[in-house]
């Protein structure tokens, strides 16, 4: 999948209008976001981790969804402050929703999920969730 | 006290004669308070502090707007935290960024990065435009480095693993660089003690000769009209007054005042036989007491168009 593709997937998903980055495809099928500057010079890492593309769709990182921030328009789930505890904890939460969506309480994304039609599959990853009860 | 002073007894000799006053030593015994920035790549500072008043004490760091002091426990396992929204960094090191004056679409070198502190806090301030060449010489401080860039979604960022002299190359590049140098870390003994046990004389002499050639690379690299800072948080004056004494007298360097709403120590122009240009003085040296936080050194170089 190109550049082009992605954009074309994040319209259809979520939709995304305007990018105003370059998204590169690495191994795994990991996107990550990047502005091109700098002198010539060897690098070591640049860009920041996007998101996935996985069979049904593209599956957004937290720091993807704050790359996109005002151009989330279509799937955003609101959440309460108690599901948006839960959901930082690494539970699933309850909605009648299909497909991937990004999840938002307030003015702070949270990241995406998969909804199967009851739940919302929960993906924040291990060491960025909440701990304790 | 004396327990503590039984630990390094060479390092208490000399540091009476950078500052012997008691409220020196109490506040480098005394533990440091817990601060941290907003990113404000990704949410507004005020969402953040009314949502973290909720639970906490805050007040704000004078010299960085985005920065705060937090009394309370366990703000690593908060929401802001976990999102990326806050990031935790001690309040005197928020000064270098604040003093280099970056805006976007600059070209910045961090050339001592690890672990990213003071790059982020630099993106943010670019609004993440332009492009911060991101330097560390060894391996696993990059990847700390490449998780904090990650967690703050500094996109304008690139990663570099090199010696930092290899920058002297870049001559005239670079629109502002930060010299943040590898130090004898005695600012951090607040934090842990194992610095104090660490400390020797000899590491601050072998120290303070690569800072001296760090800085002139660092100077190399920057354009004509740029500005370099150069930080340690170290109080130690062969590695502070001494290094920027070298680049002035073997340049055409320039230092500026740096005016900031904080309390400092004049800065040293003699310490055992060695004399420094009275220009030095425009330097911050910040002890422990001044504003209760840790020790720090800053210094800001123009070089003229």
């Amino acid at each position: 999948m190109n550049e082009r593709e992605i954009l074309e997937k994040l319209r259809e998903q979520f939709g995304v209008e305007i990018l105003n980055l370059r998204l590169k495809l690495m191994g795994k099928n990991r996107i990550y976001a990047y502005r091109e500057c700098g002198p010539d010079i060897e690098e070591r890492h640049s860009g920041v981790y996007f998101g996935k593309i996985e069979r049904d769709g593209i599956r957004l990182s937290i720091e993807g969804c704050y790359l996109l921030n005002d151009e989330l328009r279509k799937n955003v789930v609101e959440l309460s402050r108690d599901e948006m505890i839960r959901w930082l904890r690494g539970e699933d939460i309850e909605r009648d929703v299909q497909g991937y969506v990004v999840l938002k309480w307030k003015t702070y994304w949270l990241g995406c999920g998969r909804g199967n039609g009851k739940i919302i599959r929960n993906f924040v990853p291990k060491d960025r969730r909440l701990r304790g009860d | 006290m004396d327990e503590l002073k039984d630990t390094n007894p060479d390092f208490f000799r000399k540091y009476e004669d950078i500052d012997d006053t008691e409220e020196f030593l109490h506040y480098m015994m005394l533990p440091l308070r817990q601060s941290f920035r907003v990113n404000t790549l990704k949410v507004g500072i005020d969402d953040v502090v009314e949502r973290l008043s909720e639970e906490f004490e805050l007040e704000r760091v004078p010299w960085a707007k985005e920065g705060y002091f937090v009394y309370g426990e366990e703000v690593t396992n908060t929401p802001e935290f976990a999102l990326g929204l806050i990031f935790m960094q001690e309040a005197s090191s928020m000064i270098p960024a604040a003093v280099l004056d970056v805006q976007p679409g600059m070209l910045v070198l961090d050339m001592a990065a690890s672990p990213g502190s003071k790059t982020t806090q630099m993106s943010a301030y670019m609004e993440n435009r332009g492009c911060i060449v991101a330097n560390d010489v060894k391996y696993p401080r990059i990847n700390i480095l490449i998780s904090n860039i990650q967690k703050f979604g500094s996109v304008n960022v690139r990663v570099t693993m090199k010696d930092g002299r290899y920058f002297g190359r870049f001559r005239d590049t670079f629109d502002r660089v930060l010299l943040d140098a590898p130090c004898s870390n005695v600012g951090m003994i607040r934090k842990n003690y194992k610095y104090l046990r660490l400390w020797r004389q000899r590491d601050v002499e072998a120290l303070s000769r690569l800072q001296k050639e760090l800085i002139m690379a660092a100077y190399r690299a920057l354009k004509p009209g740029g500005v370099l800072v150069y930080s340690t948080c170290t109080l130690d004056p062969e590695e502070n007054e001494e290094v920027v004494d070298y680049l002035l007298s073997n340049t055409d360097a320039r230092l500026e005042k740096i005016d900031l709403p904080l309390k400092s120590h004049e800065p040293i122009t003699e310490f055992r036989g060695k004399i420094y240009t009275d220009e030095v003085k425009k330097c911050l040296r910040i002890h422990p007491q001044d504003n209760n936080t840790e020790g720090f050194f800053v210094a800001k170089v123009v070089k003229d168009e």
